[in-house]
């Protein structure tokens, strides 16, 4: 098995690797604790068949390739406690690091701290270019939620009276997003960013069920309501096992959409 | 007994709001009513089967939001049943057609009032 540990410094296994440098740093071993780095790699999600021992060994490759002292402890957080110098380029790094995944993975800078004698640690976080983006959009979702003064209630329905219907009941209280076809309505929830979505299931160009996979993939919190005639017991089931908050059967009274409404958690107006 | 053509109980307890929001409502469905059945019959000339069921489905939904008892019915038989004959289409479309206009009388009536 790879062993981890090199260069002239021991260090001895422990959970918390911070604890460990804290110690092994000092001005008597080391020159110049400034121009030291340490980086704690962290990987989610690997692509399936990915080893993390193997992809340490290969990460330990690329310091070892580099001029420089390094000290390298795979066990804990994947950390390596390396020399900075002008020939040493964290970008580079990390690019071959992402190559080495073999799939679609981006890289961003975690947690930045100080530890002992100005050594400053750097965390970075290796994950699914698909995962990023999901919480790139929840970000924004989420902050465009708290920066305005109001709720949003869309409202996805093809049929005008059934939209009316709707609407009618909402619009007093909420900004309400009428969506008509299901081929822009996640496009319009990006655009939104509404608290609560009312989703018909049978819509021209987009079915309910697949838009309701598609908002929930950009925005897992997402607390959409289907709307349907058909109020099988399989269309419900469906319903709520693919992430759906609610079912309301067609034709429905207005006071049915609230009693979903005041369950979002989003929606700070009293109904 | 012959069953009630629109059933305004059913009308008032789903477009809630004050009267001109439901005169507007009823408006509105004597305009889609039209539009629907317009589509309907397209899709029955170009033999257009899943159109056709779409297109009934839309109706059904709502007439159930108007309480128009009957042409929910009508619509009901028109997504499920047996379609694919031309004459059974035919025959659909035909009774489709005197529920709207009956509907369409009870909503401008009730418009008027």
């Amino acid at each position: 098995m790879f062993s981890g540990i090199c260069g002239e410094l021991i260090m001895e296994y422990h959970p918390h690797a911070r604890f460990e440098y804290e110690h092994a740093i000092s001005k008597s071993k080391m020159d110049a604790p400034s121009l030291w780095r340490c980086f704690h790699f962290e990987f989610q999600e690997l692509p399936d068949g990915m080893d993390i021992e193997k992809l340490a060994q290969k990460i330990y490759n690329i310091f070892r390739s580099l001029p420089g002292s390094f000290y390298f402890d795979p066990r804990t957080r994947m950390s390596v406690f390396c020399k900075m110098d002008a020939t040493i380029v964290v970008d580079d790094i990390i690019y071959k690091i992402k190559s080495l995944i073999k799939a679609d993975f981006m890289c961003r800078l975690g947690e930045q701290s100080m530890i002992k004698d100005g050594v400053v640690a750097l965390q970075f976080l290796f994950s699914p270019t698909s995962h990023e983006q999901q919480k790139l959009s929840q970000e924004f979702i989420a902050q465009e939620r708290m920066n305005r003064q109001y709720d949003v209630v869309m409202v996805v329905e093809d049929d005008l009276f059934a939209r009316n219907i709707a609407t009618n009941a909402l619009k007093g209280k909420f900004k309400v997003v009428e969506v008509a076809d299901g081929g822009k309505a996640v496009q319009e929830y990006l655009s939104h960013s509404p608290d609560i979505v009312f989703l018909d299931i049978h819509l021209p160009n987009k079915k309910g069920y697949q838009i309701l996979d598609e908002i929930l993939e950009l925005d897992p919190k997402a607390f959409v309501v289907m709307l349907s005639a058909d109020a099988a017991k399989e269309s419900v089931t469906q319903c709520v096992k693919s992430g759906a908050k609610g079912f309301v059967a067609k034709p429905f009274r207005g006071e049915k959409l609230f009693d979903y409404v005041r369950k979002c958690p989003t929606i700070r107006v009293y109904c | 007994m012959k069953k009630l053509v629109v059933d305004i109980d059913k009308f008032h307890e789903f477009a809630s709001g004050d009267v001109e929001t439901r005169k507007e409502m009823a408006e509105l469905f004597v305009d889609q009513a039209q539009l629907y059945l317009q589509e309907l019959l397209s899709a029955h000339e170009c033999d257009e089967v899943e159109e056709w069921r779409d297109v009934a489905h839309k109706f059904k939904g709502m007439a159930g939001f108007a309480g128009a008892v009957r042409l929910r019915e009508s619509c009901w038989r028109a997504q499920n049943e047996y379609i694919a004959d031309r004459g059974e289409r035919t025959a659909m479309l035909s009774g489709i057609t005197q529920d709207v206009i009956q509907s369409i009388e009870c909503f401008q009536e009730y418009v008027g009032s």
